[in-house]
């Protein structure tokens, strides 16, 4: 069944009478794509914040690569190869794309308390800066600030950070949420074609697109995963239609 | 050349041309109001690393200015009353040797602003102004209670330090060593803000979350930046002391840090010559409005309440339009 990446074994946050996440456990394995669906206020964004180190777990734990990641912050976690991408995009502002992909190029190799060394000529940073730059279809565009790109160029400069980390897992939360139909098909197929290099864990709305990517689809309703299967049989799941894909058919 | 390193070039080059003009002229008053402009300039230079680069928002610099101001009194006075300076039980020779002084009230702000900025850091927005202000008042309030090194009065030391191979006490040399100081720091600090140090702190400051989820403490890269930044406020102490062969608690109070700050602000915010600019400005207000009418603070608050709200970045980003990175 190929390696697992990621596994997450009974986790578990309460917000006082909120059970937002209750006993989740699912693993993601190497070259697959694992999506997280379910209806808004399942616990998706909770289980998202746990699994990043935003927020700790009740109870649970958390393996990365063979390495339990509860007591890790969320920049070692990212250090420890863990790259996400944020519901609403996160990046910095007033930088360029080339930029933006250069600073986290630079925080890949650990070499930020570079006191002297200008930032601007460091082709080595820039060089391989570009490199992701192209992979994410940005060629062009390297040099406009963040503040002119459209939305889902945002999000394509979003995936190119998280590349640059050299991650051996990818966290995409709603990486698809707002671009419009052209921008989610080139998504798609962006996807498609990263999940060849690093596993991901996507969460994710698009029905559609989650039916055409992912290799195993888990469910989440009322902070528990009621299922986990292939696209077809999560399809063909009776307790998934009244739950969740029932009330939108309806 | 963009168009703001040629602003902050001609800006540099006027100031040096007036200085030389009163030189020549033998005007002394003129050329020790540059040196002061000089000084107060290199406290800006300070903070605006932390406050423009850093998105620190200090109002506790006056505490490394201070500091540095006595790091240069308690020294200098022990050595001119020929006391050894007793720390418990070890003894120390005082020194009138500027750059002994400065190395000391470098040292003494970083030792000051490491657990400052540790605590401080833990906060941010109003309530980072808030605790850095209070560990400043802190610091003011035992300088004046502490009668050993003139209490509330503050203490005069009567002869200017020395540098080797210079007459420090002749107008035109001091200003010469302190312009060449406050050049190192503009260029060091310039250095650092382009460096990957400087565009991970500038980053920090614009979406923190980001740059940790890339992996980078921002915590050490702000606490980094704080403590340079109070180490050059504190070198400029030093040197304020020297100008005036005075110092006092006034050097630590919140005005202090109200005023570095209005350099960095008047001139713009995390521009090369902003603190340079701002303390011109003011000090050239300070003087030929003060000159006129003892209220010329009302015009220096309109004046900066017309920057803030409609010039950005300061004078210098009027001059030379919007910032960029790299």
């Amino acid at each position: 069944m190929g390696d697992i990446v990621l596994s997450l074994d009974r986790l578990s946050k309460r917000y006082g009478a909120l059970l937002a996440n209750k006993d989740v456990s699912l693993d993601l394995r190497k070259g697959e794509i694992h999506a997280l669906i379910g209806p808004n206020g399942a616990g998706k964004s909770t289980l998202v914040k746990q699994v990043a180190g935003e927020i700790r777990p009740d109870g649970g734990s958390i393996m990365f690569d063979g390495q339990p990641i509860n007591s890790l912050n969320t920049a070692a976690r990212a250090r420890a190869g863990l790259g996400r991408t944020f519901q609403v995009s996160s990046l910095i502002p007033e930088f360029s794309v080339l930029q933006n992909v250069m600073l986290a190029v630079q925080a890949q190799q650990g070499k930020t308390f570079r006191l002297f060394k200008r930032f601007s000529n460091d082709t080595e940073l820039a060089d391989q800066a570009s490199g992701y730059i192209d992979e994410l279809d940005l060629q062009g565009r390297a040099d406009v600030p963040v503040s002119q790109l459209s939305h889902g160029e945002r999000r394509q400069l979003e995936m190119a950070t998280a590349l640059a980390l050299k991650p051996r897992a990818l966290l995409l939360d709603e990486p698809l949420a707002g671009i419009g139909p052209a921008g989610s098909q080139h998504m798609t197929r962006l996807l498609k074609k990263l999940k060849q290099q690093v596993p991901i864990l996507l969460i994710e709305h698009d029905m559609a697109a989650v039916f055409e990517l992912a290799d195993r689809i888990s469910v989440m309703v009322y902070g528990r995963i009621i299922t986990t299967g292939t696209a077809q049989e999560i399809k063909n799941n009776q307790q998934v239609q009244e739950a969740y894909l029932g009330q939108e058919a309806s | 050349m963009r168009r703001e390193t040629w602003i902050s070039f001609a800006f540099i080059v006027a100031g040096l041309l007036l200085v030389l003009v009163a030189w020549l002229g033998d005007e002394p008053f003129t050329i020790t109001l540059a040196t002061k402009v000089v000084i107060l300039s290199l406290a800006g230079v300070g903070l605006n690393l932390a406050l423009g680069h850093g998105g620190l928002v200090s109002l506790g610099h006056a505490a490394f200015f201070g500091l540095g101001g006595y790091a240069m009194g308690i020294l200098a006075s022990h050595a001119q009353n020929y006391e050894p300076l007793m720390i418990g039980s070890w003894a120390m020779e005082g020194t009138k040797s500027m750059p002994l002084i400065w190395l000391a009230a470098m040292l003494v702000a970083v030792l000051f602003a490491l657990p400052i900025g540790v605590l401080s850091l833990r906060t941010s927005g109003v309530y980072f102004i808030m605790i850095t202000l209070a560990f400043a008042q802190m610091i003011y309030y035992f300088a004046i209670s502490w009668p050993a090194y003139g209490g509330e009065d503050g203490m005069s030391i009567y002869v200017r330090n020395s540098f080797p191979g210079l007459n420090t006490l002749d107008p035109i040399q001091f200003f010469v060593l302190c312009a060449l100081i406050l050049a190192i720091c503009l260029i060091l600090v310039d250095r650092l803000v382009k460096s990957r140090f400087g565009m991970a702190l500038e980053a920090a400051r614009q979406n923190p979350q980001r740059v940790t989820s890339l992996g980078i403490d921002t915590f050490r890269l702000q606490l980094t930046a704080f403590v340079i930044s109070a180490a050059i406020t504190g070198l400029a102490g030093a040197l304020y002391a020297d100008l005036n062969r005075f110092v006092s608690p006034s050097m630590l109070s919140w005005q202090v840090s109200g005023e570095i700050m209005i350099f960095v602000i008047l001139g713009g915010v995390a521009r090369f010559a902003g603190p340079l600019a701002g303390a011109s400005v003011f000090i050239a207000l300070e003087y030929f409005l003060g000159g006129l009418t003892e209220f010329w603070q009302f015009w220096l608050g309109l004046l900066l309440l017309v920057v803030i709200l409609f010039a950005r970045g300061g004078i210098i980003g009027v001059l030379a339009g919007e910032r960029r990175h790299g």
